[in-house]
């Protein structure tokens, strides 16, 4: 009757977390422990990207020359200047955009790591691993997006890189770089293209947040306030001790030959320059495709959960087992005619994870895990009870 | 005169009891104690705990994970509201509540949960005897 | 509504409100260089109150090689800004010490709101 938990592979990480955290408890308390609102860590950096890009925003222009010509403002990177040289805290805000960035995919390894060792990553869960890879994959381009927008040579060698590897593509290749540049060639367009993905995308971020907070009902949203206060703090500390700066201003005739890389968003890139083209897609697609389907790699033969199951003649259709289900699992349906009650809770298997919460939610003993019926634990307490000397 | 019992509730996933206790439920390190357990301290229903008192035990223990870290995201707050009183069902009034403790520890913290229990055991004690039925 | 106002929790937030109002004010005051002559009616206030020059006259004598790491550090990193502009290294100063605040804020806020009994439920008794 007792389940076994502890024959997942990665149970040495498993308990490695456990003890780091427990150590982060004993000083921090559960209350404050960061390991506790993982999810919520690269949620409170997205607010602070949110909120330091619409500043940026209102400066920068997205051109490569003086075409619309407004004062000395000409391009893309002289107003990236201007915003970090000549505006109150433009350097400032430029920086803490930059570091949240880099937060931001921090805290997003750290919460797949942990649901990874921890265990909670698979069979119900799995839309929430998936739609998880599919967002890491979309911040990784938005903030790649973000370093084109400067306008630097760095600028320029990562366009041209990233044109040259979407052109090597069959069949979507030419499409996706005509798309890209927004034309055949870096033009104008081009920049304006490459903000409105990195705004655009961004916004799309919130889209797949839905789909990957669909199936949980109170989702930990935000951490608690000094949390936040020490999240902000780290950003502000890096924005001083590694103050931004530009490089040169992008030329089109010339070709860069070698940048600095930003380990957090520009791995990629340091990896395609190591290899050939087709090489680094082949590694590329393969491992996201090995990443997105560890729920099912992970443990070939997972057993099935025994989930929980409704006693149709003892259900009054309270609804407490429906408000206290933490996977949105049990719906309340009409009861059938005949009836003495309005409604009767039903079961979703594909989401129930067999935890038991309805059954503790039950006044009526109406709901049941097959493998422990809660009767069963009665009988057995009582049995305890009678078998003293 | 028979045996005091204490019976403890505890999620499979809290204080690791593994080494501690039999398969009948005995713990070697506190005498006295009875453990079942459960796959998610939220599956623990008040009933039960009244269940168990009224069948004469000394007191009950509910252990579930550190607050915060439920594997199953919420069963430890669920019960702890629960026998808090902020969220139905909880337990009945007549119900002694001197005779429960909740404890609410990690894996690794078994050295806690053995010291929190024997020293429950020893104010229960203190108590006057429980009115079996 | 008006109970809960007129509540003690209620009065904290009318307090709180009232407070974003005016720091609200004074940072639109502040963008137009504290026109209004702030110096003068805290010279006035001071001398009102017999502390004549003792305040002004503290905080002067910090000025004098205060930052100067703090500027050096920023120069050698390579940050520069424009003469010409509002922006100053400063900038980046102030931040550096909102992120020291924000930490200790945060720290402070820990130690406060922890509690022991985080671990440990006792029920409270009814009567």
């Amino acid at each position: 009757m007792q389940k076994i938990v502890d024959n997942h592979p990665l149970k040495t990480f498993n308990g490695l977390t456990l003890a780091i955290e427990n150590a982060i408890n004993a000083f921090m308390t559960s209350k404050y422990n960061p390991f506790y609102y993982h999810g919520a860590l690269p949620q409170y950096y997205l607010w602070v990207l949110y909120l330091s890009g619409l500043l940026l925003f209102a400066y920068y222009i997205p051109t490569i020359d003086n075409a619309y010509n407004s004062r000395n403002l000409t391009n893309a990177w002289t107003s990236v200047d201007y915003i970090t040289k000549s505006l109150p805290f433009g350097g400032v805000i430029r920086g803490i955009h930059r570091y949240a960035g880099d937060a931001m995919v921090i805290t997003i390894l750290l919460h797949a790591l942990r649901v990874w060792f921890t265990d909670r990553y698979r069979q119900y869960r799995w839309l929430q691993w998936v739609s998880g890879i599919v967002l890491a994959i979309f911040v990784l381009f938005i903030g790649q997006t973000g370093f084109y927008l400067v306008w630097d040579d760095r600028s320029l060698l990562l366009t041209r890189m990233t044109a040259g590897a979407f052109e090597a593509l069959p069949v979507i290749g030419p499409g996706l770089k005509t798309w890209f540049l927004n034309g055949d060639q870096v033009t104008n367009l081009t920049l304006s293209n490459f903000l409105f993905i990195h705004i655009g995308l961004s916004f799309f971020l919130l889209f797949g947040l839905w789909v990957h907070y669909l199936r949980m009902t109170r989702p930990v949203l935000t951490p608690p306030p000094a949390v936040n206060y020490i999240l902000t703090a780290f950003v502000l500390i890096c924005v001083f001790i590694w103050p931004l700066s530009s490089g040169n201003m992008a030329d089109l005739n010339q070709q860069p030959t070698s940048f600095d890389v930003d380990w957090f968003f520009l791995w990629p890139y340091a990896m395609l320059s190591q290899m050939p083209v087709g090489v680094y897609w082949a590694v590329m697609l393969i491992g996201t495709g090995l990443i997105t389907a560890i729920p099912w790699l992970m443990i070939p033969k997972q057993s099935a959960i025994e989930t929980a199951e409704v006693v149709l003649n003892k259900c009054t259709g309270c609804s407490l087992c429906f408000k206290d289900c933490p996977y949105q699992a049990i719906e309340m349906v009409p009861a059938p005619a005949g009836s003495r009650f309005k409604l009767l809770a039903t079961v979703k298997d594909f989401r129930c994870s067999g935890c038991g919460v309805c059954v503790g939610a039950c006044a009526f003993d109406a709901i049941d895990l097959p493998d422990l019926p809660d009767a069963e634990v009665t009988s057995k307490i009582k049995a305890l009870l009678e078998a003293r000397g | 005169m028979s045996e005091k019992i204490v019976i403890t509730l505890v999620c499979e996933r809290a204080a690791d009891l593994n080494g501690v206790v039999d398969d009948s439920g005995n713990c070697s390190e506190v005498p006295g104690m009875k453990v079942i357990k459960f796959p998610c301290s939220g599956m623990i229903q008040p009933l039960m705990i009244e269940a168990a008192l009224k069948g004469g035990a000394e007191g009950v223990i509910v252990c579930g994970c550190q607050i915060g870290d439920c594997y199953y995201r919420e069963g430890n707050r669920m019960i702890r509201e629960r026998l808090l009183g902020e969220r139905p069902p909880t337990l009945k009034k007549a119900t002694d509540r001197r005779r429960v403790l909740a404890l609410w520890l990690a894996k690794p913290q078994r050295q806690r949960f053995i010291s929190e229990s024997k020293e429950f055991i020893a104010s229960l004690a203190g108590l006057a005897a429980p009115e079996a039925k | 509504m008006i109970k809960y106002i007129l509540s003690p929790k209620g009065i904290i937030l009318l307090a709180f409100a009232g407070a974003v109002v005016a720091v609200s004010v004074l940072m639109a005051w502040s963008e137009l260089g504290f026109a209004g002559t702030l110096p003068d009616w805290l010279t006035d206030l001071t001398t009102r109150l017999g502390l004549h020059g003792m305040i002004a006259g503290f905080f002067n004598s910090l000025t004098p090689g205060l930052g100067n790491d703090l500027v050096e550090y920023l120069k050698g990193k390579g940050v520069s800004v424009n003469p010409k502009s509002t922006a100053s290294l400063g900038d980046y100063g102030y931040i550096l010490f909102m992120g020291v605040a924000l930490t200790l804020a945060g720290i402070g806020i820990m130690i406060i709101g922890r509690e022991d009994a985080e671990e440990k439920t006792v029920l409270p008794v009814k009567k």
